[in-house]
């Protein structure tokens, strides 16, 4: 650079990112006061953004883009895609299972403009979701007369998740030569599921055993659901002085009494005694024979949880270990002090179960007892969250190795336990608190540890992406904003380092 | 510079010291038996939005949108009730108080800016500062009476302000790249430099851009340059699925004025090129569906990339 008489020449020779903090005229010289489209490479270089290009290489591609889900199977990675038609007002749920494959649409309800999802062995729990005013705060919750959906993942149409009980007048007789306790028993039968759901006790009829006799069954009732893929049979102990309530006593499963269709309607010669009914199915009486649409699922201690339903904003419902359908109405509730404020969102980290509300974080740790009783502590009472406003890693959809990266009101701040301060975008305070509070239920963040970078989907349809190779330190962090001709609705991490976006009109 | 007046009629009330006695808004504040003193509140809505300006005596009047371009308020205002006064006898005799000075609460301003504050009596009341004629009028009764019969009353159907004002004429013009305009794209606005009547671009002290009833104010980190007779900045994103025109207005101080400059409309690019895409490394250009949906792909290069750096020196 060629020097001027008294004049210092000032190279600028490292760019480390959008700086909007304080008085923009005092934005150090190694910063942008404003930037657009640009990429960290290096230590402090910087370039044009990589392009997009498509990622269906098909007739008809999928348009007007609301949510992407990574959705990973056992035969690879795959995503669920939600569409939204403006002149039906209906969302439309899709499932690429590659460039060229889409199944669906697997599910498509009047008003879902967005939906929570959460892969659970091979299956999907899809709960739709959409937004609501109420005076000047815009919130999501559950749809209204919404229910949790189950999705095989083979491109059959979602189902509602759970189901009823079966009903019917069952025929009862004394079978071949075989052994019961003698005595008053109440049989009945649960359906279970392919997705392992079984479902509250039904078809109940008493009957009074023979000691040398087995029992045998006719007219067994089929639920003519093609889901479901067999009937159990459950019984009471002897009940000496039955008073009538058929759901007033203890119902166990009656081992090796399965129909393993639903279309037999008998079975025959069954022997057990008392001392064999082990297995309690009286709790199956108190789960959700539908349960309610949420804004938020995640998973705890192999539980599902699912959170803000159309009537309950501050209630978390949990469901039995391994059974993600089956939701005790009675003690599988974790509740949040009512404030008017929804729950938004629900994540694990080291063992606990964290909460959020929009400006309040709590947590839960399960004691192995029923999720009723698990201990609340509040952690935070000024800092949460929105729906989609903790970090998924990769495909996971969860946490990385011992942190959280959440977006508050503050700032996108590192959780391990508590909010780390100064937040990560302490550089871009200003940038961040202009985003306008009630859309914070657009912003979306996924972080690619591949590409040490953050990806932020923010209200105005743009991607604020930080980048950490030099660093997880809010003072090392490199921030750029991306626009593109259309607008950004949701991103999502594809195969390890494949950075998806998703966009509807502009 | 002239002269003008304003008669705005009501058009909503709220307060239980009202009644309506139509075309009259009375509203009545009675000594209580209890222990006083005794207060009650309403307020009274004036409408701003037809033809009720009279400009320099003419008896004929306009709308807002009918003003000069540039009409500026210079002179304190004054705003009286025509026909503030007692009202007709309710259920016996009844002795009227005047309320003191300050327990009347006006309130004047727009719909969607701030108000303007201002405690006066509710007649003759002096303005001391510019006012924007937007919305509509909001007048504030607050009243107390001291002690059992100390009655009062207003009878109130119109309101009417007057006084001075000036206009300035603006040639202020804004060029685009491209019409209609992209989120993102480079707006800059003229002023002809050989007219030094006018303010210069750098006392505009923002700009508002206004669509489908919503607004917001072009951030600082968006404007990039600014000289006397130049002022660029990056249109902002935020506009949602908007698709249609936006209205931009600069804000200004001045020593020769200060208010809004309507600076006119732009059509915002509105383009269908949704659907799912990944970053692809290396790649120099967005390639988006085409919005036929029918397979093929169009090329975009990148909207805008720039980096703007701190000031040297700042």
């Amino acid at each position: 650079m060629t020097k001027l008489r008294d004049h210092e020449p000032i190279s600028i020779t490292d760019f480390n990112g959008l700086w909007a903090r304080g008085d923009y005229e005092n934005t150090p010289l190694d910063h942008f006061q404003n930037a657009n489209n640009l990429k960290h490479v290096g230590t402090n270089s910087v370039k044009t953004r990589d392009g997009i290009g498509i990622s269906q290489d098909v007739n008809v591609p999928l348009s007007n883009i609301k949510r992407i889900y990574n959705f990973p199977q056992p035969t690879g990675n795959t995503f669920i895609v939600l569409t939204f038609d403006p002149d039906t007002n209906s969302g439309s749920i899709h499932h690429v299972v590659d460039r060229t494959t889409v199944f669906g649409p697997l599910l498509t309800i009047v008003g879902m403009t967005d939906f929570a999802f959460l892969p659970y062995a091979g299956r999907g729990y899809i709960s739709p979701f959409t937004d609501f005013i109420t005076g000047d705060l815009t919130i999501q919750k559950g749809l209204e007369d919404e229910f949790l959906y189950v999705y095989a993942g083979d491109g059959t149409a979602a189902r509602k998740a759970a189901g009823g009980p079966l009903s019917g007048n069952v025929s009862i007789a004394n079978g071949a030569a075989g052994n019961t306790d003698p005595g008053f028993h109440l049989f009945a039968w649960v359906a279970e599921t392919a997705s392992g759901y079984l479902t509250a006790p039904g078809a109940t009829k008493g009957f009074t055993t023979l000691a040398n006799f087995s029992v045998s069954f006719g007219n067994v009732p089929t639920s003519g659901d093609p889901n479901v893929i067999n009937r159990q049979l459950v019984a009471t102990k002897v009940i000496e002085n039955f008073t009538g309530n058929l759901d007033g006593y203890t119902f166990y499963f009656v081992p090796n009494a399965t129909i393993p269709n639903d279309t037999d309607t008998f079975l025959n010669d069954i022997s057990f005694f008392d001392a064999d009914l082990l297995d309690d199915a009286s709790h199956l009486l108190d789960n959700f024979s539908e349960i309610p649409a949420g804004a938020a699922l995640t998973l705890y201690h192999n539980r599902l949880v699912l959170s803000t339903t159309f009537e309950e904003i501050s209630v978390s419902y949990v469901s039995a270990i391994g059974e993600p359908e089956a939701i005790s109405q009675v003690d599988g509730l974790i509740t949040l002090p009512p404030d008017g404020n929804p729950i938004t969102n629900a994540q694990e980290l080291r063992d606990i179960l964290y909460v959020t509300k929009r400006s309040k974080t709590v947590s839960f740790t399960d004691n192995e007892d029923v999720p009723s009783s698990w201990p609340m502590v509040t952690v935070d009472n000024a800092l949460g969250t929105c729906v989609h406003g903790i970090a998924t890693v990769l495909d996971s959809g969860s946490s990385s190795v011992d942190y959280l990266l959440i977006c508050t009101f503050q700032g996108i701040s590192l959780f391990n336990g508590r909010f780390v301060a100064p937040e990560l975008s302490w550089k871009i305070e200003e940038f961040w608190q202009n985003q306008d509070r009630n859309k914070f239920g657009q912003i979306q963040i996924v972080n690619a540890p591949i590409q040490k970078e953050i990806y932020i989907v923010i209200p105005d349809k743009r991607i604020l992406v930080g980048r950490y190779a030099n660093g997880m330190d809010p003072k090392k962090m490199q921030w750029e904003p991306w626009s593109f001709v259309m607008g950004v609705n949701t991103i999502a991490i594809h195969n390890v380092d494949t950075i998806l976006i998703g966009a509807d009109v502009n | 510079m002239g002269t003008f007046r304003g008669v705005f009629s009501v058009t909503a009330l709220t307060g239980d010291a009202f009644t309506h006695n139509a075309p009259q808004y009375q509203y009545t504040l009675f000594g209580s038996p209890s222990p006083p003193p005794y207060s009650k509140d309403g307020t009274v809505q004036f409408d701003l939005s037809g033809n009720c300006f009279f400009l320099d005596g003419s008896g004929t009047p306009v709308s807002r949108a009918g003003l000069p371009s540039g009409f500026t308020m210079t002179s304190p205002l004054t705003l009286k009730c025509p026909t503030n006064g007692p009202p007709e006898s309710i259920g016996g005799p009844i002795s009227f108080h005047a309320p003191s000075t300050n327990q009347v609460n006006v309130t004047w301003g727009t719909y969607s800016n701030s108000f303007d504050d201002v405690l006066a009596e509710v007649s003759d009341i002096p303005f001391t500062d510019p006012i924007d004629f937007a919305g509509s009028l909001l007048l504030e009764l607050i009243s107390t009476v001291g002690s059992f019969g100390d009655n009062f009353a207003y009878v109130v159907d119109s309101l009417e302000v007057s006084g001075s004002y000036t206009a300035v004429a603006f040639s202020w013009t804004i060029t685009t790249p491209d019409s209609p305009v992209p989120k993102g794209a480079k707006i800059t606005i003229h002023k002809d430099p050989t007219d030094v009547d006018q303010p210069n671009l750098n006392d505009i002290t923002g700009i508002q851009i206004a669509w489908d009833d919503k607004e917001m104010l072009v951030p600082d980190w968006d404007i990039i340059w600014i000289t006397e007779d130049i002022f660029i900045f990056y249109l902002p994103y935020g506009f949602d699925d908007f698709e249609g025109n936006i209205d931009l207005t600069a804000l200004v101080e001045s020593t020769e004025f200060s208010g809004s400059v309507p600076l006119g409309s732009l059509t915002i690019l509105f383009e269908n090129g949704s659907g799912v895409y990944q970053l692809t490394p290396g790649k120099t250009n967005d390639t988006l569906y085409n919005p036929d949906r029918d397979g093929s792909t169009t090329d975009k290069a990148f909207p805008s990339p720039y980096g703007k750096t701190g000031f040297v020196g700042g």
